[in-house]
């Protein structure tokens, strides 16, 4: 080769080692700079999650107090006005004539007030169910499935082991809730005749099984637009928690529970 | 001429591969190993009718430019999803393909060095592969771009066209100066060569199957 084409090959050489040495500087640019970003993009997710989880628990909490409040008003307040109007017209109904229409008046007015007083008693006890508070989780389950066992319109049973411990309050009261809201799905679409829950206590979480043997859920059905499935997804979200369902149709439904437990929060 | 050889022989490295990972490919990546069968047939198709008449294989060269740019076009329109609008990918193969027939039957012919075609293609790649790039920075969404086929994909298409855009913009230094420049040009050729099928292969190491 002579000395003109050497050159020529050497500056054709050197020229495409230049280009190809810029596209790997430049493409190992693009490589840190998009993990740069990215990383930088999951944190500030991480962040804005974390706020939404504090917002999620607040907003919870928040529910759950004012529930109380108005389970205290309508107890303390009204159940007690209820309560006196009762006593003062079954005074009255027993200062008329018997069969009089007068006292089948005041009998019939007892009556509904009484009812009254139930129907208040019960909407009190479904915004805060004393229970929980004073004996527990497991108590307030057995509390709420006694009065749809007794209807027979559904056998409701519980499988609570030896070693259940006290959980903390907002897990319980989450947990009661979630039930709640299975409950009456149940008993609302499922044309199920057996409910069956299993309890489970673990050092670190704890889980709840439960299981119809209900008409199932097609899967359009499992979708989280529902405002009951919504209820439970925040309360799961609020508790860190961890929800599950598998339906197929005409083969029951069964959804799993497990919410990791903090020992500090027992109280 | 032991790296021309390599260069020739490397394309059945991914084309091997593309078969065995075949069942766990998306789209786009099944159109690339389309792609690859076919770089695999023509190169030895080239290469035989080389040996038989002992004339030039740059027919072969033309449909190999023709049918590598609509393939990679295919493979990168499912790769840009919805974001170019369609009618853009129609217009740049319908637009190519009237410009190499017209290069082919009215420009140089089947036995001219399919050079200003080459350099169009090679421009147009690029400015694909540079805007998907972008695509990946704005959608903010992979951390590990180098665990991805498109990636490499990418990779290797960016570092064999700009490579290779001094062979293709200005052949005339290389077919005129005589048969030993063209020779020591053609083993930078045959290098970028070795990449490309280097970094496909790697490209398709990293096809994994995807979940739904």
């Amino acid at each position: 080769m002579g000395e003109e084409n050497n050159q020529i090959v050497l500056i054709f050489i050197a020229s495409a080692a230049f280009v190809v040495l810029m596209a790997i500087l430049l493409i190992l640019f693009l490589v840190i700079y998009q993990k740069r970003i990215v990383a930088q993009e999951n944190k500030l997710q991480k962040i804005e999650n974390e706020r939404q989880q504090v917002l999620l628990k607040a907003t919870i909490e928040g529910q759950e107090r004012e529930r109380k409040r108005l389970a205290k008003e309508l107890h303390d307040g009204i159940g007690s006005l209820l309560s006196g109007l009762s006593l003062t017209l079954k005074f009255q109904k027993n200062k008329q004539t018997p069969n009089s229409e007068e006292a089948h008046f005041f009998e019939e007015t007892c009556r509904l007030v009484d009812e009254g007083i139930e129907d208040m008693r019960r909407v009190s006890h479904d915004f805060m169910p004393a229970t929980i508070e004073e004996f527990g989780l497991i108590t307030a389950l057995q509390e709420c499935i006694k009065p749809v066992n007794n209807s027979k319109a559904l056998h409701v049973q519980m499988k609570i082991p030896k070693t259940a411990f006290p959980l903390p309050k907002n897990v319980a009261l989450g947990v009661l809730r979630i039930f709640q809201e299975l409950l009456q799905n149940t008993l609302k679409h499922a044309q199920a005749s057996e409910v069956v829950t299993t309890l489970e206590f673990h050092p670190n979480r704890f889980r709840m099984l439960y299981t119809d043997n209900g008409i199932g859920m097609k899967a359009h059905e499992m979708d989280s637009h529902g405002i009951g499935m919504k209820s439970i997804q925040s309360r799961i979200q609020a508790m860190e928690g961890d929800f599950s369902l598998h339906s197929e149709n005409k083969d029951g439904f069964a959804a799993t529970v497990e919410v990791p437990i903090n020992h500090n929060e027992v109280s | 001429m032991g790296l021309v050889y390599t260069a020739f022989f490397i394309t059945l490295v991914p084309a091997v591969l593309a078969a065995f990972k075949w069942r766990l490919m998306q789209e786009h990546q099944r159109w690339f190993s389309v792609l690859l069968w076919f770089i695999v047939v023509n190169s030895f198709a080239g290469w035989i009718w080389t040996l038989q008449t002992g004339r030039s294989n740059t027919p072969f060269f033309y449909v190999y430019i023709l049918v590598e740019y609509l393939i990679l076009l295919q493979v990168y329109r499912f790769m840009f999803s919805e974001s170019i609008k369609k009618q853009i990918w129609v217009i740049l193969a319908i637009g190519f393909s009237v410009i190499w027939l017209i290069d082919v039957f009215t420009g140089k012919g089947w036995w001219g060095f399919p050079d200003y075609i080459h350099a169009l293609e090679a421009v147009i790649l690029l400015v694909i592969v540079a805007k998907w790039f972008l695509k990946m920075l704005k959608e903010k969404t992979v951390l590990h771009p180098e665990k991805t086929f498109e990636f490499w994909l990418s990779a290797g298409l960016l570092l064999f066209f700009s490579g290779n855009f001094l062979l293709f913009a200005f052949p005339k230094l290389m077919l005129t100066a005589g048969k030993e420049v063209f020779e020591a040009i053609w083993k930078v050729n045959a290098i970028l060569n070795i990449l490309l099928y280097t970094i496909y292969t790697v490209a398709l190491l990293w096809v994994k199957r995807t979940t739904k």
